[in-house]
């Protein structure tokens, strides 16, 4: 505690007891979750001070009287509160959301949502300039959201920026989505068993009822080269257009429809319902296996600086998994194509494991729980 | 890199498990369900509850110091270094009278807006004041020499460097401030500094009475003075344990209600001298000023007062407020609020050394004994010389 003086005033002044806090701003960021629009609360002691809201000059102000002046809030809030998107400012839909409460008494809440332009999606920086001019003292306290943490920091005159999230490069973005895409593949079994069961026919197929064995390697590199080549396109045209938001199925049924594919291309093996041209097969479910794969790749985008350089790497990464694969098992399977084991056992049991596989999934995933 | 994999497994396994029948869902939803859980709870938006009040609701009255009288940063242009000089005065003035940091804020803004050049020693005898407001004791101090190598007779310049050393424990430095001060002009005033120096030496009893003496030799002071001096009595008397220093405090609350160092003293001195019930009855209405919050808190408690409950959460608020902010002015209360209220005494001892690492008044070095005796720091009491036996309670 201390004691101040002005002993040659006509009054003295002692001073050391301290009230409440100096004029702060609580401005809150859910990074991880797009959805979500920002908020800042402002002193109304704060606002009052810088713009006349006392309409009727009553000296009172009433919700009635902030709210008529909601558009001279929110324009002057848009001039002193920036969010920045590669060194942009990205458009800011501000709303008068309500009256909250902080230790000091009454805030105005306001939610705003930005739109950033091109193709980042989320701002990356937000510049604070409200109030610093006139108070130097004042700070804005915010609380940031990453990756399920709460972060606190301060703005001040010497501090007016935050970025949100150290915004990764584009080839920090790259080689982050080209992993995640390898990793998708490899771990989401569905999408390597239907390769599977479209790849297994190159080295011995069925037809007319009996196991054809094919002779010569270069056919059956050719085969699963188309084969590959096929489910490649199809699948990266859906995932594009489902990115870029301009088709959105409904995620359940997708889901069951590329277990369904999954049987279907397995039983297509002893079978062959669908015919020989595979790489048609490809291509069909193909499209389908593409939503999947969109849906997966939507929830890391939050993440990357852009959206184009997710995307392409992501494909990418899926692709090289696909090789990967190919690499492995084909040199394998056209070994083995004219061992007794493996005609007889290895090959049905496999069959008969992707099928049931498959079709536990589609009854696991249909979305029919409440019929 | 681990939380990178763990979200890539959870989106896969939430990708081959949707829309799983409620009657079998499988052992990856299990799993899923329960990694998942404490995300769920990531949705709830963040910072406190918002209402839409009725239209005709009061929310802010405008009448209210802290935005009245505010001058708008147009009328600084061609400001006079008088005029400016005067306004931050107003400030620091306002700020004091309502305890609210604020006005401090705004003063600053006002002397950004004026350059430098155009200051007068006034001027920097106000940062000054602001400084030391904000606990910047050495910036203050630079200030002060500028305003005393200016205007060497300044004696509003030699009392707030007395001022500045005395909090700061700097004796040395406040008899010289206090000596220059009698030089520029002998009066109760000088005589009230010097005594309290004395009262800090070896006789603290012989400078009391002595100081008590010359106020009654002064009648012709100014008002200004005694107030001033009774203020110092009362502080003399505290530090002495005399049973008249509750009559001194009541006495100088009593020539300035309006004032909140001399509320919080008194209350705090009547809170030691087992009286909570006239301290609850002072801090009545201050619920604002966190000082005499606290110490309204802490008489709440010894009386069991179910109220006790509602202040201590605002109380929490406010400090979580102010660590957030990390400027933190509120060492002394937060201190005294952990170690009285929430009976935290390791709390208290780590904020009361925070606070004496700035502060080494009268008050500053009772709460860090009485936080290091709680937390049974032998180490911080054999530092300030105290002998634990002997240590006397606030």
């Amino acid at each position: 505690m201390t004691r101040i003086f002005f002993a040659l005033l006509l009054t003295m002044l002692a001073a050391g007891a301290h009230a409440h806090k100096a004029s702060d701003s609580f401005l809150y960021w859910d990074a991880a979750n797009p959805d979500a629009p920002g908020r800042l609360d402002i002193a109304l002691v704060d606002l009052a001070r810088v713009m006349p809201l006392d309409s009727n000059g009553d000296g009172e102000l009433s919700w009635g009287e902030l709210d008529s002046q909601q558009s001279d809030v929110t324009a002057y809030l848009a001039s002193q509160v920036k969010l920045m998107a590669n060194e942009a400012a990205c458009p800011v839909r501000w709303r008068l959301a309500g009256l909250t409460q902080h230790s000091d008494g009454n805030y105005l809440a306001m939610e705003f949502r930005p739109s950033c332009p091109g193709s980042v999606t989320l701002p990356a920086q937000i510049q604070y300039d409200l109030f610093f001019d006139e108070d130097p003292l004042h700070r804005a306290l915010v609380m940031t959201r990453v990756d399920g943490n709460e972060r606190l920091t301060v703005l001040s005159p010497d501090q007016r920026s935050l970025n949100f999230a150290d915004t990764p490069s584009a080839w920090e973005t790259a080689r982050e989505f080209v992993w995640e895409g390898m990793v998708h593949l490899w771990i989401g079994y569905d999408h390597m068993l239907f390769l599977l069961a479209l790849v297994l026919p190159a080295a011995l197929r069925r037809q007319d009822g009996r196991w054809v064995v094919e002779d010569k390697i270069s056919v059956a590199v050719k085969d699963v080269a188309l084969i590959v080549t096929a489910f490649t396109v199809a699948h990266s045209i859906t995932l594009v257009i489902a990115t870029l938001g301009v088709v959105n199925l409904p995620i359940a049924w997708v889901e069951t429809f590329i277990a369904l594919s999954i049987v279907a291309a397995a039983i297509n093996i002893v079978w062959p319902f669908l015919g020989q041209r595979r790489y048609l097969i490809g291509f069909g479910f193909g499209l389908i296996h593409g939503f999947g794969f969109a849906s997966v790749l939507s929830g890391f985008m939050a993440n990357a600086s852009s959206r184009l350089v997710a995307l392409a790497s992501f494909n990418i990464g899926v692709e090289l998994a696909q090789l990967a694969i190919v690499v492995v098992v084909v040199p394998l399977i056209f070994l083995l194509r004219r061992q007794w084991l493996y005609q007889r056992v290895v090959l049905p049991a496999g069959v008969a494991a992707i099928v049931l596989t498959g079709m536990f999934w589609v009854w696991e995933r249909a979305p029919l729980a409440s019929i | 890199m681990m939380t990178r994999t763990m979200k890539v497994l959870l989106m896969i396994f939430s990708a081959s498990s949707k829309g799983g029948r409620g009657v079998c869902p499988g052992f990856f939803p299990l799993i899923l369900t329960a990694l998942l859980f404490p995300v769920t709870g990531l949705t709830a938006s963040l910072g406190p509850d918002i209402s839409v009040p009725s239209r005709d609701t009061l929310i802010l009255k405008l009448s209210d110091d802290a935005i009245a009288a505010s001058p708008s940063p147009a009328t600084t242009e061609g400001l006079s270094a008088q005029a400016l000089a005067q306004q931050v005065r107003v400030h620091i003035e306002r700020s004091r009278a309502t305890g609210s940091p604020r006005p401090l804020g705004l003063a600053q803004g006002l002397l950004d807006q004026v350059p430098e050049q155009r200051w007068t020693p006034e001027v920097y005898l106000m940062r000054a004041t602001l400084r030391q407001r904000l606990h910047r004791f050495d910036e203050a101090e630079a200030d002060l020499s500028r305003v005393l190598q200016a205007e060497p007779n300044n004696a509003q310049a030699w009392l707030t460097r007395y001022s500045i050393a005395l909090v700061r424990g700097d004796i040395a430095t406040a008899s010289r401030a206090c000596n220059e001060l009698a030089e520029v002009m002998a009066s109760l005033l000088a005589e009230s500094c010097t005594q309290e120096v004395a009262s800090l030496g070896e006789q603290p009893e012989a400078a009391f009475r002595r100081l008590r003496q010359a106020v009654d030799k002064a009648p012709s002071a100014s008002a200004v003075e005694h107030d001033y001096a009774l203020v110092t009595l009362a502080d003399m008397a505290s530090r002495l344990n005399l049973p008249s220093a509750g009559d001194y405090w009541q006495q100088s609350l009593l020539s300035d209600p309006g004032d909140l160092y001399r509320r919080a003293r008194y209350a705090d001195w009547l809170l030691s001298n087992n009286q909570p019930d006239k301290a609850l009855q002072i801090t009545q209405g201050y619920e604002e000023i966190d000082t005499l919050a606290v110490l309204r808190a802490i008489a709440l408690k010894r009386l069991d007062d179910p109220k006790q409950q509602a202040l201590s959460e605002i109380l929490d608020e406010r400090f979580a407020e102010a660590r957030w902010r990390g400027e933190f002015l509120h060492e002394w209360e937060y201190a005294r609020y952990l170690l009285d209220v929430q009976n935290d005494s390791e709390g208290a001892l780590e904020m009361a050394r925070a606070n004496w690492e700035t502060q080494r008044a009268y008050p500053d070095r009772e709460l860090l004994i009485r936080a290091a005796q709680a937390a049974g720091d032998q180490q911080v009491l054999q530092d300030l010389g105290i002998d634990n036996r002997e240590a006397q309670p606030l």
